[in-house]
């Protein structure tokens, strides 16, 4: 501490003053003295290898390419999954939507396919019509058709006129009197 | 801070901040942050030499401490932008230094290596280490004698315990006072001043037949 300087004044003046009557600590002093000015002149810079030089900077740059490789690296990391999961997400959410949309109706009967009597028709055996519903189908649900027209096109009943569908009324309605007329004038049961 | 990572920068002491920043190595390291050409060679010139002395002394080995000298300013690049002018730049670069060699010292086969400081046994003659002062700049009154002693003190000081040998060496560097080679080393002031005091007793004892 002396030699450092880190004593008080007061001490410093005690430990100068033991100095001058004690041959040993006077000969610790200078050796420590002496090992102080030795240590001062440690040559503290060595010479650089030549090579040290251009193989350190070459390493620093490549440390900074490896540096952006790496961030490059670590934003792939981190999208790649995050795209995955959003990719999941997006094929469940259109599922559930689907399944959503068709949701079985509630009170449905049981299936009934297998005791279905088959429909004969001219063309061969088909599967009678299953009832609505049946057989796990499920029913899509369709969006609420409303009662009435809208305004605008109430207003323009010639806008409907020449769909087919109006255009061939007449021969459904000759049909259907086909199937309730019959030839000997009575009223078929249908 | 861990010993392998980087050295934090502690609290920021407004008084050093202006002293910190009107260092030229601070200004240099600036440059280098703001990524201008030939900042980072100019920096490695100027702080390799001592860096180099230093991890040498620090790990007693020539090779290794090339090695480490460059992961040092490898790692000065690759961080240099959370150096902030708060504190000198030679502390951080130092601790940078101090923790890449003692983690060296730590390494399981650094004990079955050879210590390059002691003189190898197959060749009693022989005895390797750091570059001893020119003889040009030795008092010539003092000869021979005075390179027997360096020569003394560098493998009295290799003998050292790691961390004392740290804090000796880092308080032998200019301007390092007692606070920078405490953040070096990761410690208190007072327990800077301890080890410097087991170390001089150390070399006071090892240079018994010199002093």
């Amino acid at each position: 501490m002396a030699l450092a300087g880190e004593l008080s004044d007061r001490r410093h003046g005690r430990f100068v003053r033991h100095l001058e009557r004690c041959d040993d600590c006077r000969r610790e002093r200078e050796a420590y003295t002496a090992l102080d000015r030795l240590l001062g002149n440690l040559p503290l810079e060595a010479t650089l290898p030549a090579r040290l030089e251009q193989v350190t900077l070459r390493r620093a740059r490549l440390a900074a390419g490896g540096e952006v490789a790496e961030g490059r690296r670590r934003w792939f990391d981190l999208a790649f999954p995050a795209l995955a999961a959003t990719a999941v997400l997006v094929v469940a959410a259109r599922l559930s939507f689907q399944e959503a949309v068709t949701m079985p109706e509630p009170s449905a009967p049981p299936p009934a396919v297998a005791t279905a009597p088959a429909h004969h028709t001219e063309h061969g055996s088909m599967p009678a019509p299953a009832p609505r519903a049946a057989a796990g189908q499920r029913r899509r649900v369709a969006p609420a058709v409303p009662g009435e027209p809208p305004p605008e096109l109430a207003a323009r009943p010639d806008l409907f006129v020449n769909l087919p569908l109006l255009r061939n009324l007449d021969k459904l309605q000759h049909y259907e009197a086909i199937q309730t007329i019959a030839v000997d004038g009575e009223q078929s049961s249908g | 801070m861990t010993r392998a990572g980087l050295p934090g920068h502690g609290l920021a002491r407004p008084e050093l901040v202006g002293a910190a920043e009107a260092d030229p190595d601070v200004q240099l390291m600036l440059r280098v942050q703001q990524g201008e050409d030939g900042a980072f060679a100019e920096l490695f010139q100027r702080l390799a030499p001592r860096v180099l002395q230093y991890v040498r002394r620090l790990v007693g080995h020539e090779a290794r401490a090339e090695e480490i000298t460059q992961d040092v300013f490898v790692q000065v690049y690759r961080f240099r932008q959370r150096y902030r002018p708060e504190s000198r730049l030679s502390t951080w670069v130092f601790t940078i230094a101090t923790n890449l060699s003692l983690n060296e010292l730590r390494r399981p086969e650094r004990q079955l290596r050879v210590d390059l400081w002691e003189p190898r046994k197959d060749q009693p003659g022989s005895r390797e280490g750091p570059p001893l002062p020119d003889p040009a700049a030795v008092d010539p009154e003092e000869g021979a004698a005075s390179l027997e002693l360096a020569r003394a003190l560098e493998v009295a000081v290799a003998g050292l315990p790691p961390k004392q040998r740290a804090a000796l060496l880092l308080s032998r560097l200019d301007g390092m006072a007692y606070r920078d080679v405490a953040e070096a080393l990761g410690i208190t002031e007072g327990a800077v001043k301890a080890l410097l005091f087991r170390a001089t007793h150390g070399l006071r004892d090892r240079l018994r037949d010199f002093l």
